[in-house]
């Protein structure tokens, strides 16, 4: 597997504030890769040295084999992204912007210019300022911008932000096949855990500057699928915690005023409703909990509590 | 470079949209043209007056009387105290009451021969003379011939032929034999070295060679700037043959310094060539002439400059912070440029701006003064390299002068690039730069009236007026110099103080840009 973008021993501090905290990783050409964490953890920050936009304070960044520090040209020219909104000029039109983009990149063909345009489904709108644009579109321009002069590593920075669920499931098809089909290394950060269980083949888990560790989705699921939870609803909860609390006691998960989560499965499960029937427990419902990357990311940032 | 430029044109394409860059550059046509409108009007209202003043000779005739009526009285008073005076003393107000008359005479001569007293008039300097030799004359008479000495004698009858001689002058308005009169006086002094004479026998000539008698077609002219061309070939003449400084302050002269040589040198060329040049054109006004015409053309480029300084430093000031709080520069930091290349594009974009800016400021008032004053009106600068005058066409000399006052402008953008990129903040850095601009000459000239030192020419205001050290012969830039400036550092120092400037704040700037995080 080719590797594209590689971080090698980064730190980062703000002031005496460490918010990157000595992290390595490595992206491959061909898979959308997850950066995930709770807010301020650090992920804009470190797309943010990636792109050029923060001095690196210790490690090495490199980019198509290029290092960002000494070969900074060399190393940008295979990036394309969007940083936390799309900025752009707001006095001009998309299609200016995307000219001026296009003109700092070698080989940006006007035809290129007209297909991303079609891609990203702005080309009835495109001649129009920027500062008429709804927070959308000013998304779809900036990942035109983005993949404008075909980059080896597509970065983005929580991406989904403002797009309506059919505008999400839009992007999340267009980087699969960038990703699977043009063989682009497409990096994506979010807090938004569910989204990315959709699109990421591989996932970064970053809390308080430091990766908690990189897994691929299915890793992460299988990880936790030893454990199937199932969810009682009961009346009255007490009565039932007494009950079980014999034999389940050690499995009971979580307790609230309505609920009892138990790990179990299979005959446990009708085991259990049948104690709780025959004894005058009311069930008003038994469901069973999928295990998703969320709790996955709950599990291994402890919560997500410990924001910095 | 091909990074560069893309990088240039981009930023082109963005101060192209900017409507602050057209509105300043409407606002500064329109001063332009208001400016030329307000010196029009000036001129014309001059010129009625000129006209009311020139042609009313009943004025100057009243004027005569009453100096006549002045000495009269003078005189009254002597008589009266002549009659209880004796000896010594009577002899005293005799003379004095011979001089009064005199000058009665005087007036009453002017007066009947309608002479202008006052003006450079060749007749009127004529008598001024003549009445200074019949003063000797009056004076010699009232002694007894017996008792004159030969020398006093010798000195009567030169001053009797002088009298007719003056006389004849002004009855025929003869100027050659005017002159020919004034070289046989420098000639018979005895106390003026040859050398010095030939210079002043030579401005004579010149007088005669231009015909400068002062008048035109028999009226003063009030013109007195052809006059002093003279008086300044003469005095750098003297100043040369006796290696003295005579055309600044010429009681106590100063040696001349190798450079001051130079400049008088040239001083004398400009003259003569200004001489020959108004003797050609027929005309007697010349750039030296401080009159409104000749103002209009350097004020409204003035007036240009000031709003390029102005619009230069609201783009430059705007032109980092402004994209860094929006957030645009996110855009420029993403594309594959070293940042010192967007600084440089920025620099360069805002420099075409400006020179753009001067062009149609440039272009504007030559239009705005064509239209006000006549296309053809201006005059061209004279200047000499070598001894040897030139002559720079007006409309180039206008242009070269307002692309030196483009230095100032360079300054004054680069202060407030680097603000825009120190402060992160627009208001602040257009906010400090304009002060600067404004009050920075002033507070220096008040702290120059306070602080004498050898450091003060390292104040930066003090090395930015070089449209005043290299157009020496322009009257309106000196004076200008005079205004701003109470230092006079060298043409070379003041580039190299400039540029140092440059490098600094540029630096500075860069250096900033450079390890600025964008959060």
């Amino acid at each position: 597997m080719e590797t594209v973008l590689r971080l090698s021993n980064i730190s980062k501090s703000f002031g005496k504030k460490k918010i990157i905290d000595n992290i390595s990783f490595e992206v491959y050409a061909g898979e959308v890769f997850g950066f995930l964490g709770p807010n301020g953890a650090g992920k804009t920050t470190t797309i943010k040295m990636v792109m050029g936009f923060l001095s690196i304070d210790a490690g090495d960044i490199y980019i198509n084999n290029f290092n960002v520090k000494k070969d900074y040209e060399k190393a940008m020219s295979y990036i394309g992204g969007i940083v936390e909104n799309p900025e752009m000029y707001k006095d001009l039109s998309g299609l200016t912007n995307l000219q001026m983009y296009a003109r700092l990149h070698e080989g940006v063909t006007k035809e290129r210019i007209n297909e991303v345009i079609t891609l990203v489904g702005m080309e009835n709108r495109i001649k129009e300022k920027m500062k008429k644009y709804s927070l959308g579109m000013k998304q779809r321009c900036g990942l035109a911008q983005a993949i404008l002069h075909k980059p080896k590593l597509l970065i983005l920075d929580e991406p989904t932000n403002g797009l309506d669920p059919a505008g999400i499931r839009d992007l999340r098809d267009i980087l699969k096949k960038l990703a699977h089909e043009e063989n682009v290394a497409v990096f994506v950060s979010s807090h938004l855990m569910s989204e990315m269980e959709l699109m990421c083949d591989r996932v970064a888990i970053i809390n308080n500057g430091k990766i908690l560790g990189v897994k691929t989705v299915k890793e992460l699921l299988t990880q936790t699928t030893g454990t199937i939870v199932h969810r009682f609803k009961v009346k009255p909860i007490e009565k039932a915690i007494e009950l079980l609390s014999i034999k389940y006691g050690a499995l009971i998960k979580n307790s609230t005023a309505e609920y009892i989560d138990i790990e179990v499965e299979g005959d446990a499960v009708s085991e259990i409703t049948t104690l709780l029937a025959t004894q005058g427990v009311a069930i008003s419902g038994v469901n069973k909990i999928e295990t998703s990357l969320e709790d996955a990311f709950m599990d291994i940032t402890g919560g997500g509590n410990h924001i910095a | 470079m091909r990074k560069l430029f893309a990088l240039y044109t981009n930023e082109m394409i963005k101060i192209s949209k900017k409507a602050s860059v057209i509105v300043i550059l409407a606002i500064m046509v329109a001063i332009i043209f208001g400016f030329g409108g307000l010196m029009k009007y000036q001129d014309s209202s001059n010129a009625r007056n000129n006209n009311n003043y020139s042609n009313n000779t009943e004025f100057q005739k009243e004027d005569m009387n009453r100096q006549i009526e002045d000495v009269k009285t003078q005189i009254a008073e002597i008589q009266k105290q002549k009659s209880s005076a004796t000896g010594v003393d009577l002899q005293n107000l005799e003379a004095q009451e011979r001089s009064l008359q005199n000058q009665v005479d005087m007036f009453q001569y002017a007066k009947d021969k309608e002479i202008t007293l006052s003006s450079n008039s060749f007749r009127a300097q004529a008598t001024q003379r003549l009445f200074s030799y019949k003063e000797i004359v009056s004076q010699l008479n009232s002694i007894p011939v017996i008792n004159l000495t030969e020398e006093q004698k010798t000195q009567l009858s030169k001053a009797q032929s002088d009298v007719a001689a003056l006389q004849s002058v002004i009855e025929n308005k003869d100027f050659k034999e005017y002159i020919s009169l004034l070289n046989t006086d420098i000639n018979s002094d005895t106390s003026t070295s040859s050398e010095e004479k030939k210079i002043y026998l030579e401005s004579n000539e010149l007088r005669l060679k231009y015909n400068l008698t002062g008048e035109v077609d028999g009226v003063a002219n009030m013109d007195g700037n052809v006059d002093n061309s003279i008086y300044q070939i003469e005095n750098g003449k003297r100043s040369l043959l006796y290696d003295l400084d005579y055309t600044g302050n010429s009681q106590s002269p100063k040696p001349l310094t190798p450079e001051l040589r130079i400049k008088i040198e040239n001083d004398i060329a400009v003259a003569e060539y200004k001489l020959e040049k108004s003797n050609l054109n027929n005309t007697t006004t010349d750039n030296m002439g401080m009159d409104v015409k000749s103002i209009a053309m350097p004020g409204m480029l003035s007036i240009g400059r000031f709003m390029i300084v102005i619009l230069v430093m609201i783009l430059a000031g705007g032109s980092i912070s402004s994209e860094m709080s929006t957030g645009s520069i996110k855009s420029l930091i993403i594309s594959p440029t070293k940042r010192w290349k967007i600084f440089i594009a920025k620099f360069l974009s805002l420099l075409t701006i400006g020179v753009l800016a001067a062009l149609i400021a440039y272009i504007f008032s030559i239009i705005a003064n064509g239209i006000f004053f006549g296309f053809g009106s201006g005059t061209s600068y004279i200047y000499a390299t070598n001894g040897v005058a030139h002559e720079l066409n007006f409309y180039i000399y206008h242009l070269a002068r307002l692309f030196t006052d483009f230095i100032v402008v360079i300054v004054y953008m680069t202060l407030a690039l680097m603000l825009s990129i120190i402060t992160r903040n627009t208001a602040a850095s257009v906010a400090i730069s304009i002060a600067v601009y404004f009050v920075g000459n002033t507070a220096n000239s008040i702290l120059m009236q306070f602080v004498k030192g050898d450091w003060i020419k390292f104040i930066p205001f003090n090395n930015l007026n070089f449209t005043a050290k290299i157009f020496t012969n322009d009257s309106i830039s000196q004076s200008l110099l005079g205004m701003t400036s109470g230092t006079n550092n060298s043409l070379t120092f003041s580039l190299i103080y400039v540029a140092i400037l440059l490098v600094c704040m540029g630096y500075v700037g860069l250096d900033s840009f450079n390890r600025r995080d964008i959060k």
